[in-house]
């Protein structure tokens, strides 16, 4: 078995694991160094800390950026998307609105069934 | 009666190992943990099913298994003959060669929402603090005598991103593949039972009664950027990550940018679904006992377990050692979530904070190092596929 298949008795040997067929598990710091173990996981660490880094920096200086560029290149809305948030009726406000009219409606037709009652304009 | 017999010797019955019976076992509980304790039901239950669909033994003449692949084959007297493979073969096609994992990038960045990671930009660095533990994983498993390849995508478990480890382990381990998706499934199934003792243990009440401000709101050009420019930063510095963190941004900009509303909704609905159907059955199905019960997957499942706990360790320490330098200071159970894993490490630094403190809305902010953390194994994923191949 390839993962087994290293005896060298140098530096730190410990048993970790026996399996039932009686292969043992061996930690032999030396097989790091001769994979170059630590070259990789240290450029690999320094690679992904620069590009999330940069990542950081891109996004912090992204709003200065923008409004730099402002005055030549200002923000538009196009009408295949929704309004920004500003100019959206709040969605909890909906079920007061639709209340409202149905309330206001309710007024008009019973109004307008009582036959004392001066005619309205009407509600539509 | 003689056919009645030879029937007989290929039932399953008669051809059944004790392997076979344990990952059988194995099939069931999996699907009894989706279904009974919700751990990551979407992806367990497909999977166990798979195990279970890959440890009916076969016959030999017959092209049944995830491994029966088709081909052609010259016979003695010089002709050639093409024999088809299985149909799971073809599935599994999608596995072996790295295609399944771009796809679900694809559906991940059309779901995800950057927003708190643009409001606090420094969160960032936790989720590049928690890959910390794929790397000294990797220096584990090449210590006890996996190669550099094998030792790769073993740590790329820490990463806590199957589609990642399915990526990498197809690349640099293909023989390791089915023990790996399954190691990296179940700890991502396992984040709310592995990550709260190693969260607790590493900090104090008083850290984790920590209040964050309030993100600010993002405007949507810089949204719509943002997918864009990170995209050409991680692929000009590890082009390895290129596939991943392609499909994963290009997915992102379908999102915000509102103009192809119809794409990003397929994209993070019916073709994910799709691909992880297909994904968990075919990994699940590659798990035939003959292949799978080796004593090198328990020692994955030991390595991706250390990795996954290092990588936890890795993102609250780092928050504990921002918060020296920072005057608003970062709750450090949010770095726990740098290990991706989305959403579900950010809802287990959530579950922990309010156990302190009810009134504590921790899951906004560990949405960013969570987002991050996804991109940051991408990019680990690329630069070890760079360096080793």
């Amino acid at each position: 078995m390839q993962w087994c298949a290293r005896k060298e008795e140098r530096d730190v040997l410990i048993v970790l694991l026996a399996q039932g067929n009686g292969v043992g598990v061996t930690f032999d710091v030396t097989r790091i160094s001769d994979g170059n173990g630590m070259a990789i996981a240290i450029t690999g660490m320094v690679i992904v800390f620069v590009a999330l880094t940069l990542i950081a920096s891109f996004i912090g200086s992204l709003p200065h950026v923008l409004r730099f560029i402002d005055p030549y290149l200002p923000a538009v809305h196009d009408h295949a998307g929704s309004p920004p948030p500003d100019e959206q009726l709040p969605s909890d406000e909906l079920p007061i609105v639709a209340a409202i009219g149905y309330v206001l409606q309710q007024e008009v037709l019973r109004t307008a069934s009582q036959p004392s009652s001066p005619k309205v304009p009407n509600a539509t | 009666m003689q056919m009645f017999v030879e029937f007989l010797k290929t039932t399953g019955f008669a051809q059944m190992e004790l392997g076979n019976v344990v990952m059988i076992i194995i099939g069931v509980a999996f699907i009894a943990l989706a279904i009974v304790k919700h751990y990551e039901p979407l992806l367990l239950l497909p999977i166990g099913f798979g195990v279970i669909i890959g440890n009916i033994p076969t016959i030999a003449s017959m092209a049944l298994s995830v491994y029966d692949q088709g081909g052609l084959t010259v016979n003695g007297d010089g002709t050639v003959t093409y024999q088809s493979g299985s149909v799971l073969s073809y599935i599994y096609f999608g596995v072996s060669q790295g295609i399944f994992p771009p796809l679900i990038f694809l559906g991940i960045g059309a779901m995800t929402d950057f927003s708190t990671m643009l409001s606090n930009p420094k969160l960032i660095l936790l989720g590049a603090a928690a890959q910390i533990g794929i790397f000294l994983t990797l220096l584990g498993a090449m210590a006890i005598g996996f190669t550099p390849e094998q030792a790769a995508a073993i740590g790329i478990i820490g990463g806590a991103d199957g589609p990642t480890a399915i990526f990498l382990a197809s690349r640099l381990a293909p023989d390791l593949l089915g023990a790996i998706a399954i190691a990296a499934y179940s700890y991502m199934a396992l984040v709310p039972v592995i990550q709260p003792p190693i969260m607790r243990l590493l900090t104090t009440r008083d850290e984790r009664l920590i209040r964050m401000k309030a993100p600010r709101t993002v405007p949507k050009r810089e949204r719509i950027i943002f997918p864009v420019a990170a995209f050409l930063i991680c692929t000009l510095i590890a082009p390895g990550s290129l596939v991943l963190i392609g499909m994963l941004f290009f997915g992102n900009l379908l999102k915000e940018s509102m103009v192809t509303e119809r794409l990003a909704v397929t994209a993070r609905t019916a073709m994910i679904d799709i691909v992880t159907v297909l994904l968990g059955v075919s990994v699940g199905a590659s798990t035939q006992a003959q292949t799978f019960l080796r004593p090198q997957s328990l020692m994955i499942f030991g390595l991706g377990a250390l990795s996954f706990a290092i990588a936890t360790a890795g993102g609250v320490l780092f928050a504990k050692f921002m918060n020296l330098f920072l005057t608003d200071k970062i709750n450090p159970l949010i770095g726990a979530a740098g290990v991706s894993a989305v959403p579900d490490s950010a809802r287990v630094a959530q579950m922990i904070g309010q156990a302190e403190d009810p009134h504590n809305y921790l899951l906004m902010h560990a949405m960013a190092p969570n987002v991050a953390g996804v991109i940051g194994s991408a990019v680990a994923a690329g630069v070890l596929w760079s360096v080793l191949l």
